[in-house]
């Protein structure tokens, strides 16, 4: 009888331990597939959306001498350093049309593009080119990313940042 | 029951706390680590484009116009990489120029190869858990554009030529010149002679220096000449002093010209005095010879070739003397002595003509008067000896016991008295005598006399006791002799013993009593050219420190037992007065006309084999015998030898016997067992076709064929090999130079500055504790690369002399072409 009993005893809490075991596992994995949340979700495609505007802007565009007229891409270096005059394009069609560039680089968030120096366009500074009416220190944004890149502007080693946000 | 239930299940709670534990750890880690990043691409890329004349920086302005910047249109990364090779420090400069504008998050560094030039961190790298790398190799192709490099190429001049003129086997008595002719500028020029006197010399009639004689006639002295007054064509070298005989040198010159083939002709030594020469020469498949002779004697000269006299004659006056080919080779069968070093002998064929023409011997008996030298009883029995009465002292006592009377004192002094009769059985012959037991005692001593009765007087008068102390003998033998020194006399010293040596002499000092008896043998023979022969007597003589006390004294050890010492020493006596006759110097006393040949005297060697004209750079190497008998040299890979000679310093003695990896080269005997005769070569060649890449050469002396003995520790292999000595460097940033230190096989060093006119402060080594140079300097690249290249055993230490002038570099500037130490940049970022 008393074999029995022991039996019985350890076989119940066998069960017990392996019934919380299994709730625990299976309440980590949906805590941890919940962690993916939306916020995240944003995140990873405002960074998608932020290396492609970065790549395309640090690049020399399409056609290589684009102008506001026939532009595909938007891209201000040429010979890896900011070309002045693709530069001031880009500007220009920010100021004149800021969505349509939001078309050509593909996404529905708005970006700003600076550098840490300030950036000449037209005889005076400007402080970026991106969505009208901020600055790189008025940006009011639900979520915001920012890439960072490094080029050349007017023969000086200067670091460019691409806020994208909504 | 329900507690055990509890139990368990709070276990197995834990557990999975600690799981979730780990997991939440584990997936932030693993979600922050990947970092994404594009700035470390854009910023080799940056490096790359921007030209140092573009970015506009105070630093970099100064750089450019102090000329620390040669070219502004390198890029960056390119000025960096050549800062990096030429100057660090200021290749940070360069890229903390750049990297300090950047605003950068990211923990990022410049590197070349595996070295950080510069970084901007919040963490060290060390401690980088995640990192990328963005690479690039640099080189003078980047973009198009083009650097200047350099090479180097080092050689050694092929016109520094280095030429031996030899003086024979024994070259003497009087004053002696030689003929050293060369074409070019001297750089260099040394004797190197065993000599028997002070001499001076004079270079075409100036006196150049005075000096003194070598330690001995086998071991030779280097003297170094000044060239002030040689010149390019022929030189006459005057060796004068008093009775002067060389026994074995050469003149050795370097010089900057072009090398004659003086192989063809054997040029006799110039010889003032009385005409002694022994020597010999080397022919190759002879064809034909012819003899010229200048001499001035009075008395009748001989010429021997091998055991043929070619020539017998005197002089009235001064005359020439033409030997043709067609005389000569119906004397000597040319196909016998060909391919071979044959021995000559050029002396005076009638000493009558001279006075005491041979040497007188002046010997001591040093014998050994212990204790254990007295007459005694050999293995009589205990208990008869005991009861006998007298302890068997007696040899009836001793032989009815069953014991052996052995009578050593009686029997050495049996031997000493043969032997004072065989020494003075020559007229002006002396005999000392010196007993020694615990001390060299002057109740045991004679002096050198010619009186027969006196000295055996002494003999018998001495007894058995005490201890041995043969040092005491030998000085007291020296002591002797020296008392009665003279000229013109073989002085030896015949020292017996019949045990151990027990007792040291303060003279020697050596704190013990055997080796204090051998240096006392190295003393008497090195410092007063006296020969020790030594005698062990009976079974318990201590051989080895006889041999040894013989080896040093140049003398010759004999065993003997109780019932043989007297025919040993009867036969010593004969082998010294033998040697007294049969060695090559010849002192004259009294009178005599001086006899004369002069150095214009040769032999012309005609030969069918025709002479190697080597190309490249020829190199003469000197290899010093490893002992008294045996030399070893190996030839460097990658060259051809040309020639190798192996010099004998044999001392008033003949090279006997010479074996090339067991190969005979050379043996006397077969020319004759009358060495007086026959020719002392002092160089013997080695025929090509035997020499193998590690060679060993055996080597003895002799004075007769059945008398023979070790040679010169001093012997040493001469060999010429062509080798390909230039190197070239690398096509390298720079071309500058370097004062080098370079060590030599002798242990010597040198300070080179290469090129000579160069004033800079890198200092380079070569040296068997150091190696160290730029590898980015062509210039110190290709000397490296050369040292190497003469370095002919690995062992860091050159095997040739090197001076400037031997050393050679040419330079190339190549411009357009990336010079080839391409390295690889990388921007490297890390978390």
């Amino acid at each position: 009888m008393l074999i029995n009993k022991r039996a019985q005893g350890w076989g119940t809490d066998l069960i017990i331990g392996f019934i919380i075991f299994i709730l625990a596992i299976l309440f980590f994995y949906n805590y941890s597939f919940n962690y993916s949340n939306e916020t995240e979700e944003i995140i990873e495609l405002l960074s998608y959306k932020g290396d492609y505007i970065g790549d395309s802007i640090m690049s020399e565009g399409t056609p290589i001498d684009w102008s506001e007229g026939n532009v595909q891409k938007i891209g201000i270096l040429t010979e890896n350093k900011i070309n002045q005059t693709k530069l001031e394009e880009f500007y220009n069609l920010v100021q004149t049309d800021y969505n349509s560039t939001k078309v050509i680089f593909n996404t529905k968030y708005d970006y700003y593009f600076f550098l840490t120096n300030p950036m000449n366009i037209g005889g005076g500074q400007v402080d970026g080119i991106g969505k009208p009416g901020v600055t790189k220190d008025t940006i009011n944004a639900t979520n915001l990313l920012r890439i960072t890149r490094f080029t050349i502007y007017e023969n000086k080693p200067v670091t460019a940042y691409i806020y994208v946000f909504e | 029951m329900k507690k055990k239930g509890i139990f368990f299940s709070t276990d197995a709670l834990i557990a999975l706390i600690i799981i979730i534990l780990v997991l939440i750890v584990t997936v932030p880690m693993t979600f922050y680590s990947n970092i994404k990043t594009e700035v470390h691409s854009d910023l080799m890329i940056v490096l790359s484009t921007l030209t140092v004349g573009e970015i506009d920086t105070p630093q970099i302005r100064s750089m450019i116009s102090s000329g620390e910047i040669t070219n502004p249109n390198n890029t960056i990364i390119e000025q960096i990489g050549i800062f990096y090779v030429t100057n660090k420090t200021k290749a940070k400069i360069i890229a903390d120029e750049v990297i300090s504008n950047l605003d950068v998050n990211e923990n990022i560094g410049i590197w070349f190869e595996n070295q950080m030039i510069t970084s901007k961190n919040t963490t060290p790298f060390e401690n980088a858990s995640n990192i990328q790398i963005e690479r690039q190799v640099i080189s003078g192709l980047i973009q198009g554009n083009s650097t200047t490099g350099f090479a180097a190429r080092a050689y050694l001049s092929s016109d520094v030529q280095t030429d031996f003129f030899y003086f024979g086997g024994y070259v003497g008595d009087g004053n002696l010149s030689t003929i050293v002719s060369y074409n070019g500028s001297i750089i260099s020029a040394e004797l190197e002679l065993a000599i028997n006197n002070n001499f001076s010399v004079f270079v075409n009639g100036i006196n150049i220096g005075n000096f003194s004689s070598s330690a001995s006639d086998v071991i030779p002295s280097k003297y170094n000449l000044s060239t002030n007054n040689f010149q390019s064509g022929d030189n006459l070298i005057e060796i004068k002093g008093k009775n002067l005989y060389i026994s074995g040198g050469f003149v050795k010159i370097i010089y900057m010209g072009f090398s004659e083939n003086f192989d063809t002709q054997y040029k006799f030594p110039g010889i003032n005095g009385l005409i002694n020469l022994y020597d010999g020469f080397y022919n190759e498949n002879l064809n034909s010879l012819d003899i010229f002779l200048k001499l001035n004697t009075s008395y009748e000269v001989f010429l021997n070739i091998g055991n043929k006299t070619v020539y017998k004659n005197y002089t009235n006056g001064e005359e020439s003397i033409n030997i043709g080919n067609s005389y000569l080779s119906s004397i000597l069968n040319y196909q016998e002595i060909s391919n071979k070093t044959i021995p000559i002998r050029l002396g005076i064929s009638n000493s009558s003509y001279i006075s005491n023409f041979s040497l007188n011997v002046h010997t001591f008996s040093v014998t050994d008067l212990s204790g254990s030298m007295a007459d005694s009883c050999n293995g009589g029995s205990f208990w008869c000896c005991l009861s006998s009465g007298n302890f068997c002292s007696t040899q009836s006592t001793c032989n009815s016991c069953g014991g052996t009377w052995e009578q050593k004192i009686t029997l050495a002094k049996q031997a000493n008295n043969a032997f004072i009769d065989g020494i003075l059985n020559s007229s002006g012959n002396k005999v000392g005598l010196a007993g020694y037991k615990t001390t060299a005692s002057n109740n045991d001593f004679h002096n050198l006399s010619t009186n027969n009765i006196s000295l055996k007087a002494e003999v018998n008068s001495w007894t058995a006791s005490g201890r041995t102390c043969i040092c005491c003998g030998i000085n007291k033998g020296v002591q002797g002799i020296n008392f009665e020194s003279g000229a013109g006399v073989l002085e030896a010293l015949v020292v017996m013993s019949d045990g151990e040596a027990t007792d040291q002499c303060s003279q020697q000092g050596t704190g013990n009593a055997k080796t204090d008896a051998i240096q006392a043998a190295c003393d008497a023979y090195l410092d007063h050219n006296i020969k020790v022969y030594t005698v062990g007597f009976g079974s318990d003589a201590d051989e080895n420190t006889l041999q040894q006390i013989a080896d040093c004294g140049n003398g010759t050890y004999y065993y003997g037992d109780t019932s043989e010492i007297v025919e040993l020493y009867e036969t010593i006596a004969e082998d010294i007065l033998k040697a007294s006759f049969s060695e090559q110097t010849i002192n004259i006393t009294g009178t005599f006309n001086e006899t004369i040949i002069y150095p214009e005297s040769h032999i012309n060697i005609t030969s069918s084999s025709s002479s190697i004209i080597p190309s490249g750079v020829v190199l003469t190497l000197e290899k010093i015998f490893d002992n008294s008998t045996t030399g070893t040299f190996s030839i460097p890979e990658n060259s051809t030898v040309l020639s190798a000679k192996v010099v004998s310093y044999s001392g008033s003695k003949w090279t006997n016997n010479l074996k090339l990896n067991g190969i005979n080269i050379y043996n006397l005997s077969q020319y004759g067992s009358t060495y007086t005769s026959l020719g002392d070569p002092y160089v013997i060649d080695l025929p090509l076709q035997y020499i193998q890449q590690n060679n060993i050469i055996e080597l003895n002396t002799a004075l007769s064929p059945t008398n023979i003995s070790a040679g010169s520790s001093y012997n040493k292999i001469i060999y010429k090999i062509q080798k390909n000595s230039s190197s070239y460097s690398s096509i390298s940033p720079y071309f500058d130079g370097c004062t080098w230190t370079i060590e030599f096989e002798d242990n010597t060093n040198a300070t080179i500055k290469i090129p000579a006119d160069y004033n800079g402060s890198s200092v380079c080594y070569y040296t068997s504790s150091m190696q160290a140079y730029d590898s980015n300097d062509a210039m110190q690249e290709a000397v490296y690369k050369l040292l190497k290249v003469l370095d002919l055993n690995s062992n860091n230490k050159l095997d040739i002399k090197l001076t400037e002038g031997n050393l050679q570099i040419t330079s190339n500037e190549i411009s357009g072409i990336p010079f080839v130490w391409s390295t690889e940049a990388q921007i490297r970022i890390w978390t």
